[in-house]
């Protein structure tokens, strides 16, 4: 028996459409948020309280986030959210906003 | 001792590069106690293995940022130049021999321009994933 295969070019995006997809990537994205908590740093606490996963994203909803990822002059650089994604098991693979 | 000093080894690197050398770049872990000349801060954020499990912590990926802020006057050229020039030496660094290394790759994964918020500095912010292992 012969058979033959016929990649589908609309493979990925059919897949992305599925609800289960987006489930998925919910429970990614919480182990994500958790692993940031995990390796940010704790002062106050503060920064670690504002770190969620909001749907498929991470967000740092403290207004110093870029104080504590990059550093300056007189704090080092945390990399939380850049640690946290490698510290999930994933590959951080930075791309500008559309 | 399978794991690096990273930061040791690629700034020990860094200090020995005339491109480096030639905009009196102080290459250091942390903020100098002086600002006027220029600078390059390297703090290592994570290594990753990336060997495999049959030689686990053998060859590692070393994330580092490398911070590259101009002197008190050479403002947004200068800390260009030495992020150029920062970027030059490390792909150059998989070719050269290092006393305790052996580095294989480098990549740079993004290079925004983040002035300083503290103080007005220009300076440029290098994401540097450098592939290394011990010297056999």
């Amino acid at each position: 028996m012969n058979v033959r295969y016929r990649p589908n070019p609309a493979f990925e995006e059919e897949i992305r459409a599925q609800p289960q997809h987006e489930k998925g990537m919910r429970t990614i994205t919480k182990g994500v948020a958790k692993a940031v908590r995990n390796v940010a740093p704790e002062r106050t606490g503060y920064y670690k309280r504002r770190v969620k996963a909001d749907g498929t994203k991470v967000r740092a909803r403290d207004v110093f986030w870029h104080l504590v990822e990059f550093g300056s002059i007189r704090n080092p650089p945390y990399g939380p959210l850049r640690r946290g994604v490698i510290a999930a098991g994933l590959r951080f693979v930075r791309r500008p906003k559309p | 001792m399978p794991l690096l000093d990273a930061e040791k080894i690629v700034g020990d690197y860094l200090k020995d590069q005339p491109a480096v050398e030639a905009l009196k770049a102080r290459v250091v872990s942390k903020t100098p106690s002086t600002l006027d000349l220029p600078w390059v801060r390297i703090t290592l954020l994570t290594p990753t293995n990336v060997t495999g499990t049959t030689r686990v912590e053998w060859l590692m990926a070393y994330y580092l940022q490398f911070d590259c802020y101009a002197g008190r006057d050479g403002g947004r050229p200068e800390a260009f130049a030495l992020a150029a020039a920062v970027r030059s030496a490390l792909v150059e660094m998989p070719t050269v021999e290092l006393p305790d290394a052996v580095a294989t790759d480098a990549a740079f994964p993004s290079m925004p321009k983040e002035p300083d918020p503290d103080i007005e500095r220009e300076r440029y912010v290098i994401d540097g994933e450098l592939w290394m292992h011990p010297k056999p």
